[in-house]
């Protein structure tokens, strides 16, 4: 179960739009490092997380890639939303406009659609949170080249703020990793003494 | 609210909770083994205040690298990557 707070977790107020930057960031969105992808695989591999610790980071991860999700919508709803479809077709979003309008779309900056097989669900936890910490690298490396391509403080800030998130979760996935590979290590063999009334 | 203003202040403070002086992180890593990943745990020493935090997108200085954007117009020289 989840509970709902109607804000973003960052303040999202972009005063110019800009189709073309809107095409890019869509990729956080629905492309193969994104938020929705993240969300999914976290969401997902917890099911069969081991540790309570690890659990919960998959847990608290999961749900704020989901808030995450909602910032980038909100961005790219914002950067098309004033934008007549003369100027978006001249920023290159035409391909995106004829199929979307000015809806937020799960895809990638080149166009593909969303798929789950961004993601992958192994069922053994090192092998999930190896992929997780991947994952983590990847988004910040997707961030960073969006902010290479922004000149707008309102994006480049909001898209700062999110690349950061990505490096703490990586440092919060390492720990959870180092914690399942102590409890897999641990001995896990109890002798019991033989009853007496089996004793010859 | 427990205790509303003095919520409100330590929003603005330059630092509302100075910790004791502390290394951040683990130091060594033992029983380490072959074909294994490991990050060092992280140790709670200091924090950003409130506002800070959410500017930065985290409350752990220790954890806090800013990313400087690239020039649009610069061309990578052949050595770099």
């Amino acid at each position: 179960m989840w509970t709902y707070d109607k804000m973003l977790e960052y303040p999202i107020k972009i005063k110019n739009p800009n189709p073309a930057m809107a095409k890019l960031i869509v990729t956080q969105y629905g492309g193969p490092d994104g938020e929705l992808a993240a969300s999914l695989r976290y969401l997902s591999q917890r099911f069969t997380m081991i540790t309570p610790e690890a659990i919960a980071t998959l847990n608290d991860i999961g749900t704020e890639e989901l808030a995450h999700l909602e910032i980038i919508g909100t961005m790219v709803r914002q950067l098309m939303k004033g934008a007549t479809p003369e100027e978006i077709e001249r920023a290159g979003a035409g391909g995106y406009y004829a199929d979307h309008d000015k809806g937020v779309y799960p895809q990638s900056a080149a166009g593909a659609p969303f798929t789950a097989a961004y993601i992958q669900v192994k069922g053994d936890p090192i092998i999930d949170l190896t992929e997780d910490l991947a994952a983590e690298q990847k988004a910040r490396g997707t961030y960073e080249w969006l902010i290479n391509m922004a000149d707008d403080p309102d994006v480049i800030e909001p898209l700062k703020y999110l690349r950061e998130r990505e490096v703490v979760h990586y440092q919060r996935f390492g720990e959870a990793l180092r914690i399942v590979q102590d409890y897999l290590q641990e001995p896990r063999l109890f002798i019991m003494p033989k009853p007496d009334f089996l004793r010859n | 609210m427990v205790n509303n203003q003095r919520f409100r202040d330590n929003l603005y403070n330059e630092s509302s909770m100075p910790m004791n002086k502390c290394i951040p992180q683990e130091m060594v890593i033992e029983n380490v083994r072959l074909a294994a990943a490991y990050v060092p745990y992280q140790k709670l020493c200091e924090l950003f205040n409130p506002l800070e935090s959410l500017r930065k997108g985290t409350a752990f200085p220790e954890l806090y690298s800013p990313y400087e954007a690239r020039d649009k117009k610069y061309k990578l020289k052949s050595s770099e990557y």
